[in-house]
């Protein structure tokens, strides 16, 4: 049974922006044709601090040699290697309860037998879809969605290209084997629908950055801020556990191809969680937390600025704890910003992959729609990694080169409301030949297309009393007692297959209800929105003159990726709600110890 | 459903004594000077005490905190892959709830009562250690009121089992061993500067032996901190260290037939450990006799008389013997089942079960075996009861078993014996007041093939190592089932005493059974270390044994082509 739920979460960034001011990155930027934007090193030149790089892309060079005169030779190889550094740090109520640092070098790849046309990665479906790793376009699988192993992190050139003979050798190997398997399954089964290719042709590119000789260091700095904002957090009596947890990581990779492709580059990220939970007097477990991803420990909020967050999320907790319950209900709403974000991320970003128009087992909601009408005229919708913040925010999809190491390119989806593109790997889908450096996955997982800095822009927008305004007039209009205005949310998810429903989750962790009389809002708890998506598109009726990010990790079948969702407050005429989870759960049976040796009053 | 709690009162004295009446044999330490152990004592006398007005009793309750800090290094042909240095601090708790003698989570399998785990601060903090604990008690409690409720429902459709399991009741005692946290983090220090180095050159002298295709070094250096506080009056810290090292070496004969082994050496402390030279020269060795194996002929079908002599003597003992001797009474699911076993030899107490003059001791109190360093040595076992010497059996007849609290009716009290949340050996000492030198017992073994018409026999000097971690041996099954053992070193001897060493062997249908019709033992022992991956050791020491009607089954070649291209490290 086919099963994939595909999932963001880890709540984002700073809020609320002013409408689309682009920055660019001050790295190279990414141009949309080939590129030669530094050193490409000849056979036997190293690169600076290019040991890896230059072992990787030698051993790929005496494979293609050493297994051209054999039957069935690799046609295209990929190597890959990270170098991961993490510094991780966590806080509980005031104390460091953990820090860990932690180094590894892996390398991941992809041999491909046949011809780009056909090729030993070819999806003809009978395999079980994404729950088996063959059906994924990758052979060098040594286990479920992992491909590759450890290297050294050492920067010692023969260990390196031992294990990655070893990694080419077992690749060339399962390759073959897997060529054989998809000619005979296509040679039983009635011709593909969609008749693309398996590898889109690209130019190489080759950038060699300096490779990055430092690690995350400064985590001592933060963890004397991660016990003072956990103690701040734990600091009402109501507050059952405060966390805090700071993540510094650091990635230098090295990607080469028989294609030419040779590329060095550094990313690091940082990311800081606030999070809290108390029980509500009818037992239900109320959690809330704030993450801060950048793309850098130093664009990371001043300890100030966390310490209100702080502050403000335990006060916002306090205030869950006693909110009323939410009903289930259907009826007009206002998503702000960032749960409209999340709202397009779920709903429409993820069925616009390119893998999802071609797949039998999958949805295709989109496959046949380009150049219709698939939202209202006034909004648009773009993907674009190569934006490194928007309206001052840091966008967290950002990145240079995706995982096929092909340029991150923008991506026009959905223009005025008519449907104008898909996000594209190197896998073709019909009418789309080439990749737009969408190709993404995890360490280890085969690259799909994903999204990246995902933007939704409106070209008639209204002020927020205004949106207000018409969300009061759509309830009337439909003689609702109440609106709803769903302010914040932790996540969602989404269902594209064919075997389950085509179905969508955001999960709002501030909601209120708006009356129909214009009284003042009431805080709700334990709502869900959920829908369909076709319906949800068509119910979108005007979008608000307020813009925000919501940052992430996004969970598919290539494994999780950082991404950005961006967008403006959106009505829509209808939204269902679906009651959360309640445990009923009895607070503690003891009073809570105070310092002192006894309880607490 | 209230219940009166008759217990509260005595529990929270109990409680209170913690602090003003410390036990006997104490330290001059004050467990008021050390605030995990104090916020320990005063969360578990509050909720003991308070607890008790809720429902189920709280009969007993133990809390026990484990600061560790590790260091861990890994390398292959030179190389670093990774260097690691980490800590953590832990709280396992486990309750007693209910009627002592219907306590269900003793019949479920469940070597523990209610437990519960949290992390707690890095850097011992007496609020925070108290909050963390109350909040562990609280969930453990409510999961144990709720399984007792749902146990009453069950009983009244179930027999009850013919030997209830029951936790038994130790003397309180303190032992506060002095603890110098700075010193240990100063020793961590330094076994992170020294470890990678100690990798990359055990590693390295594998990197010109174009024979071995897998290699790779492996270092681990663990330190523990432990804290002991229960409802019984125990109030324990008590401290360890241990390093390991282990050299792992692959090589592939012309048939396809991969072969491979394990080089390992382990410590009490990094001064402890061997030279590099030394380590350096073992891996050497075992490298030669590797490739030497390549070629050396496979191993035919046989049944006959087999010696197992030198590190294959206590390798027997502890994947045959050793597990045999936990003493936890099996819940009745798997008693009914019971065709692994399951603690049968609590049946044969007093009964013949290994050839007469045989001994076996496990004592956990030992720091040498003569002049043979152990790795069994602990104060108090993972229950807070002191680690206690134990006869299990003397001229082959069984004296006593291996025991954790969870004890059974013809034991009723532990031997300090809880491991690895179970039971484990410490020191395992196997020993025979009949045995034979090495040059009689190979005459026997030629003897006995001679007399059953055989051209040769078996003598095996090693089995495959993987096996042989304490982890494998304390969960690998009770009462010495009999098993497939793959050997490392096996040699064919002829009649004439000519010997020649064969591979792919694997002995088959060795149990406890097969031992106790042993032929004959040797008089030395020798003497094996077992580490875990938790940093706690165990030493097996046993002579040769000589065993008749031993299974020997080919292993058959084959397997992977080795890959196509050359080496690159090779490569022209």
């Amino acid at each position: 049974m086919v099963r994939k739920a595909l999932v963001l979460a880890l709540v984002g960034c700073a809020a609320a922006a002013r409408p689309a001011i682009v920055t660019k990155a001050t790295q190279p930027p990414v141009a949309p044709q080939p590129v030669s934007q530094a050193l490409a090193p000849r056979a036997g030149q190293l690169a600076p601090n290019g040991a890896v790089l230059d072992a990787l892309t030698a051993e790929l060079d005496r494979a293609m040699k050493g297994f051209g005169g054999q039957e069935l030779p690799p046609y295209f190889i990929t190597l890959q290697a990270h170098d991961l550094r993490a510094v991780t740090i966590r806080a509980q109520h005031g104390k460091l309860i953990d820090r860990d640092e932690a180094r590894v070098r892996m390398m991941t790849g992809d041999v491909r037998v046949g011809n780009a046309e056909f090729d030993s990665t070819h999806d003809v479906g009978g395999y079980g879809g994404y729950d088996d790793f063959r059906a994924l376009p990758l052979v060098a699988s040594f286990g479920r969605g992992f491909r590759g192993g450890q290297l050294p992190i050492d920067d010692d050139a023969g260990a390196v290209r031992v294990k990655a003979w070893e990694f080419l050798d077992r690749a060339v190997r399962a390759a073959r084997q897997r060529y054989a398997e998809v000619k005979r399954e296509r040679d039983f089964k009635a011709s593909e629908e969609d008749p693309s290719g398996d590898l889109t042709q690209e130019k190489p590119a080759v950038l060699v950055a300096s490779q990055s000789e430092s690690a995350p260091q400064s985590a001592n700095r933060w963890a004397p801020a991660a016990e003072r904002l956990s103690s701040l957090l734990g600091s009402a009596p109501e507050v059952l556990s405060a966390d805090v947890m700071v993540r510094l990581m650091s990635d230098a990779r090295v990607l080469t191809t028989s294609e030419g492709t040779r590329l060095q580059t550094n990313t690091s990220s940082a990311s800081l969680a606030l999070s809290a939970e108390a029980l509500s007097d009818d037992g239900m477990r109320v959690r809330y937390v704030r993450t801060f991803q950048t793309r850098s420990e130093a664009s990371l909020p001043a300890v100030e600025q966390l310490e209100s967050e702080a502050r403000m999320l335990q006060s916002t907790l306090l205030e869950l704890r006693r909110a009323e319950l939410a009903e289930p209900y259907t009826g007009p709403a206002i998503l702000e910003s960032r749960a409209a974000a999340v709202f397009f991320h779920e709903v429409l970003g993820h069925r616009l992959e390119s893998q999802r128009q071609r797949r039998d087992d999958e949805g295709q909601t989109f496959a046949k729609k380009l150049g219709q009408q698939v939202l209202p005229s006034f909004l648009s919708l773009y993907d674009d990694p190569t934006l490194v913040s928007l309206g001052g925010t840091e966008l967290a999809g950002y990145y240079e080169y995706d995982d096929e190491g092909v340029p991150a390119q923008r991506a026009v989806l959905v223009d005025h409301g008519v449907l104008k593109a898909f996000l594209m790997g190197r896998k073709p889908t019909r009418g789309f030949n080439h990749s737009n450096g969408h190709g993404r996955g995890a360490f280890g997982m085969a690259p799909v297309a994903r999204q990246g800095n995902l933007v939704v822009e409106a070209s008639e927008r209204v002020p927020a009393s205004e949106l207000r305004k018409l969300l009061l007039e759509e309830v009337r209009r439909q003689g609702k007692p109440y609106g709803l205005r769903i302010a914040e949310v932790d996540g969602g998810f989404t269902l594209t297959g064919r075997e389950m429903p085509q179905a969508f989750k955001v999960r709002p962790v501030l909601v209120y209800r708006v009356p129909a009389d214009g009284g003042p809002d009431v805080l709700l708890r334990g709502a869900d929105v959920v829908g369909t998506p076709l319906v949800g598109l068509s119910k979108i009726l005007a979008a608000g003159d307020d813009f925000a990010t919501f940052n992430g990790v996004c969970g598919a079948e290539s494994g999780p990726v950082p991404v950005s969702a961006s967008s403006p407050s959106l009505l829509l005429g209808q939204v269902e709600i679906q009651l959360k989870e309640h445990e009923r759960e009895k607070p503690p049976l003891l009073a809570a110890p105070n310092a002192a040796g006894g309880s607490a009053p | 459903m209230k219940r009166a709690c008759t217990l509260c009162a005595c529990l929270l004295a109990i409680g209170l004594a913690f602090r003003i009446a410390p036990g006997a044999g104490q330290d001059a330490t004050s467990s008021d000077d050390d605030p995990v152990l104090r916020a320990l004592a005063d969360e578990l006398t509050r909720s003991v005490t308070g607890l008790c007005k809720q429902g189920e009793p709280l009969r007993r309750a133990s809390y026990r905190a484990t600061q560790r800090w590790w260091v861990s290094a890994s390398a292959s042909l030179g190389a670093l892959y990774d260097s690691t240095v980490d800590r953590s601090h832990r709280l396992d708790l486990d309750l007693r709830l209910g009627d002592p003698k219907q306590d269900p989570t003793l019949e479920s399998g469940d070597l523990g009562g209610y437990r519960g785990s949290e992390e707690l601060p890095l850097e011992p903090d007496y609020a925070l250690v108290r909050r963390l604990a109350w909040l562990a008690t609280d969930d453990a409690y409510r999961d144990g009121s709720r399984s007792i409720a749902e146990q009453r429902v069950q009983r009244r459709t179930q027999i009850e089992a013919s030997e209830p399991a029951t936790w038994s009741d130790e003397p309180a005692s303190t032992r506060l061993a002095p603890v110098s946290v700075p010193e240990i983090e100063a020793r961590t220090a330094r076994a992170n500067a020294q470890l990678p180095e100690l990798v990359r050159r055990l590693s390295r002298v594998l990197r010109e032996r174009a024979e071995i295709r897998q290699s790779g070094a492996v270092a681990g250096y663990h330190a523990l901190v432990r804290r002991f506080v229960t409802t019984d009056g125990m109030r324990i810290r008590d401290q360890s260290e241990m390093v390991r090292v282990e050299v792992e070496l692959e090589t592939q004969a012309t048939d396809g037939s991969v072969l491979g082994t394990t080089v390992t050496a382990m410590a009490r402390s990094l001064d402890g450990l061997a030279s590099v030279d030394a380590l350096e020269q073992k891996v050497k060795q075992s490298a030669d006799a590797l490739v030497e194996l390549r070629a050396a002929p496979v191993a035919e079908p046989y049944v006959g008389p087999v010696l197992f002599e030198q590190d294959a003597g206590p390798q027997l003992a502890a994947l045959v013997l050793a597990s045999a001797f936990d003493g936890t009474p099996l819940p009745p699911e798997l008693s009914r089942m019971s065709s692994a076993g399951g603690a049968v030899l609590a049946d044969q107490l007093g009964q013949r079960i290994l050839p007469k003059g045989m001994k076996i001791v496990d004592d956990p109190t030992l720091d040498k075996l003569d002049k043979q360093e152990l790795f069994g040595r602990y104060e108090v076992d993972d229950d807070g009861v002191v680690a206690q010497r134990v006869e299990l059996v003397n001229d082959g007849v069984l004296q006593g078993l291996l025991m954790s609290r969870r004890v059974r009716k013809q034991i009723a009290h532990s031997n300090g014996h809880a491991r690895l949340g179970g039971v484990a050996p410490s020191n395992f000492l196997v020993s025979s007041n009949a045995g034979h030198d090495d040059k009689t017992l190979r005459k026997e073994l030629l003897s006995e093939a001679r007399k059953r018409g055989l051209s040769h026999a078996y003598i095996v000097r090693q089995f495959v190592s993987d096996r042989l971690g304490l982890e494998a041996i304390a969960r690998s099954g009770r009462m010495g089932r009999e098993r497939a053992l793959p050997v490392f070193e096996i040699w064919e001897i002829k009649l004439s005493g000519e010997m020649r060493r064969v591979r792919n062997a694997i002995v088959a249908g060795v149990g406890l059974s097969r031992l106790r019709s042993a032929l004959a033992v040797g008089r030395e022992a020798n003497v094996i270390a077992l580490g875990s991956s938790s940093g706690q050791g165990a030493s097996i020491a046993s002579p040769a044994w000589l065993l008749g009607d031993v299974e020997i089954r080919r292993l058959e070649p084959g397997g992977e082509k080795p890959p196509e291209l050359p080496n690159p490290l090779r490569a022209p």
